[in-house]
């Protein structure tokens, strides 16, 4: 098996591909018994305590796009680029990760804040890992940008933000400022670094899909790249309208999260115009057009979220976390999952219907998961203006009593997905089926849309 | 045709390189701003004492985010602790705190730790109202 692996990935091959499997596997696990508990708190109150499950579950499915994501690095510089000293330590670091920041936070010794739940340490550690790979690709970059410009450049920023956002969590724990401070603090440092893996992980979704010969989308002009890293950096403020952070963050918040609508209607004629295309092709494609659709869920419902009036009546209900969960699973595991396949799976017509259905499934019961979260959070959102907690909280958990099934159902998707890709990978890719690949083009590029690097951009 | 390839690659690593610098510019921009930008009047910085921010590490010490949130931020399982203070009293929360209460376990809390995290709360219930008192409530926020 391990040398299947090495032929696809290289060196480590195992345990690059197997590390984000198991955690996504490790999420689900977990997530499984916190359906539960949502529903029922009560249940084994002393063997399963919601402390330790909650950031055990929120670190499994960070730790999966974290591993994710250098995994993806290290295999596409593998196989595009040939690969960067030192590239056979990644995978073994994010093991000591996963395994040493798991002990802690089951240990209760954590760092007590959200999602970003493990010593602070860890966070030094991670943190230089990533800025290592920022380096590894900044290294490659011309052979990467010579192929997709917009890819490499959404890469390397979102490798360095990553970083960047780690470190200034890790400053505010340290720090402990005052409360709000705090608060703001807290949603800046994450709202970097969930923009840096959104970032890394779109621009290493682009590399995977580029054939041999493809030049990938240009740059975007001066204006809409402007635009793009204001609502990147700004959209933080309107996790908490309410709290007294400084209004002026709060303003620029507002626009800019309105302001992503532009990015929204883009997407909406992006997919419009390309659906047609949409068949057939390679056992990877599934996973990307799944990318594609959620991203469109994911950007929508955070737009309505920021309205002010929707976020004061649903923020901190679980309709947010059907957008946070929906953003996770449709966006960041495809695009991950996609990856891995894409690198290390045969290239067959058979392969590609299974994974059409597993991903497929995995699409419904998602749905159904996220619906049932935002009706709950509807009714507390109602519910919680004018009654006590005690007294809206029975009525909620009874909205919440389908979840533990759902939450089933997804989990038994998400598995039946992990198994798929696994078996697949397995089987590996023959040299001769990786010549017919790059005969197979995921998405065509028309000779009218070959755009030299660099030209209309207004520079 | 090679040195025109060359040159379009060259171009492209400089605007990479370029934009990723506006990017982390523009980043830096901000966490000046975080930091630095005075807070609406209802959180007054000089009243935040060390015991309000020791209780701030029990709380972190605790886990406590797994079940509870401020301002909405946090878990589900239990209430948002913004207004506790007000809302259910200190005798309430010292109860709560010792004998536990429906999924909420029992805590074995020094007095002092017990007083820090009093602090923290009452210190939090100053700076807001959370959830609103209604739908139709100040968009930016409701003083006490």
């Amino acid at each position: 098996m391990s040398g299947t692996m090495k032929r696809a990935f290289g060196r480590g091959g195992l345990l690059l591909a197997g590390l984000p499997i198991a955690c996504l596997l490790g999420v689900v696990a977990v997530g499984l018994v916190v359906g539960v508990k949502a529903a029922f708190p009560e249940w084994m109150m002393d063997l399963l305590p919601m402390q330790v499950l909650q950031p055990l579950h929120a670190f499994m499915g960070v730790a999966f796009v974290l591993c994710g994501l250098a995994s993806g690095v290290v295999i596409a510089l593998r196989r595009e680029c040939g690969g960067f000293r030192g590239d056979g330590l990644v995978a073994p670091a994010m093991f000591v990760f996963v395994v040493g920041s798991g002990a802690a936070i089951v240990l209760g010794r954590g760092s007590g804040v959200e999602y970003i739940g493990w010593p602070v340490g860890m966070s030094v550690f991670l943190g230089l890992v990533f800025l290592g790979l920022a380096g590894a690709v900044l290294s490659r970059l011309s052979a990467l940008s010579a192929r997709t410009p917009e890819g490499a450049w959404l890469l390397v920023i979102g490798l360095v933000l990553v970083a960047m956002g780690l470190g200034e969590r890790s400053a505010e724990i340290i720090a402990r400022p005052d409360l709000t401070r705090s608060l703001t603090i807290e949603w800046h440092a994450l709202d970097t670094f969930f923009a840096g893996w959104n970032a890394a992980l779109y621009g290493l979704g682009m590399v995977a899909i580029m054939r041999p010969g493809d030049q990938g989308r240009r740059l975007r002009g001066r204006w809409l790249f402007v635009l793009a890293v204001f609502c990147l950096l700004s959209t933080f403020s309107h996790h908490h309208y309410m709290s007294a952070q400084p209004s002026v963050l709060k303003w620029i918040a507002l626009t800019a999260s309105m302001l992503a609508a532009v990015s929204f209607a883009r997407h909406v004629w992006a997919i419009a115009m390309s659906w047609s295309r949409h068949r057939g092709g390679p056992p990877e494609r599934a996973f990307f057009i799944a990318a594609e659709v959620w991203t469109l869920v994911a950007v929508g419902t955070g737009i309505l979220l920021a309205v002010p009036q929707l976020n004061i009546w649903l923020h901190g209900t679980t309709a947010i976390v059907s957008h946070s969960m929906g953003s996770m699973i449709g966006v960041n595991v495809m695009i991950v999952m996609g990856t891995l396949v894409r690198y290390g799976c045969p290239c067959d017509a058979v392969l590609a219907q299974q994974m059409i259905r597993r991903v497929r499934w995995t699409g419904v019961t998602l749905v159904l998961v996220c619906v049932n979260l935002v009706l709950a959070g509807g009714v507390e959102g109602v519910l919680r203006v004018d009654r006590t907690f005690q007294e809206w909280d029975p009525a909620v958990r009874q909205w919440l009593s389908p979840l533990p099934v759902l939450g089933v159902l997804l989990g038994l998707t998400l598995t039946s997905m992990c198994v798929g890709v696994w078996r697949s990978l397995r089987t590996g890719e023959q040299p001769e089926r990786r010549a017919a690949r790059a005969a197979i083009e995921i998405k065509p590029v028309r000779m009218s849309e070959r755009v030299p690097v660099g030209a209309g951009t207004g520079q | 045709m090679a040195q025109k390839s060359n040159m379009g690659a060259a171009s492209g690593l400089g605007r990479v390189l370029a934009r990723s610098g506006v990017v982390v510019a523009g980043y830096l921009v901000y966490v000046g701003a975080v930091a630095g930008l005075p807070l609406d009047e209802r959180a007054n910085e000089d009243a935040w004492s060390p015991q309000a921010r020791a209780g701030m590490g029990v709380w972190r010490e605790q886990a406590c985010t797994g079940c509870h949130s401020i301002y909405g931020l946090g878990g589900h399982t239990g209430p948002d602790l913004t207004n506790a203070w007000s809302r259910m009293g200190e005798e309430y929360i010292r109860t709560v705190l010792r004998e536990g209460v429906r999924a909420m376990p029992a805590f074995e809390l020094s007095e002092s730790e017990v007083q820090s995290l009093l602090a923290l709360l009452a210190e939090t219930d100053g700076t807001g109202v959370y959830p609103p008192p209604s739908n139709f409530a100040p968009v930016f926020g409701v003083g006490r």
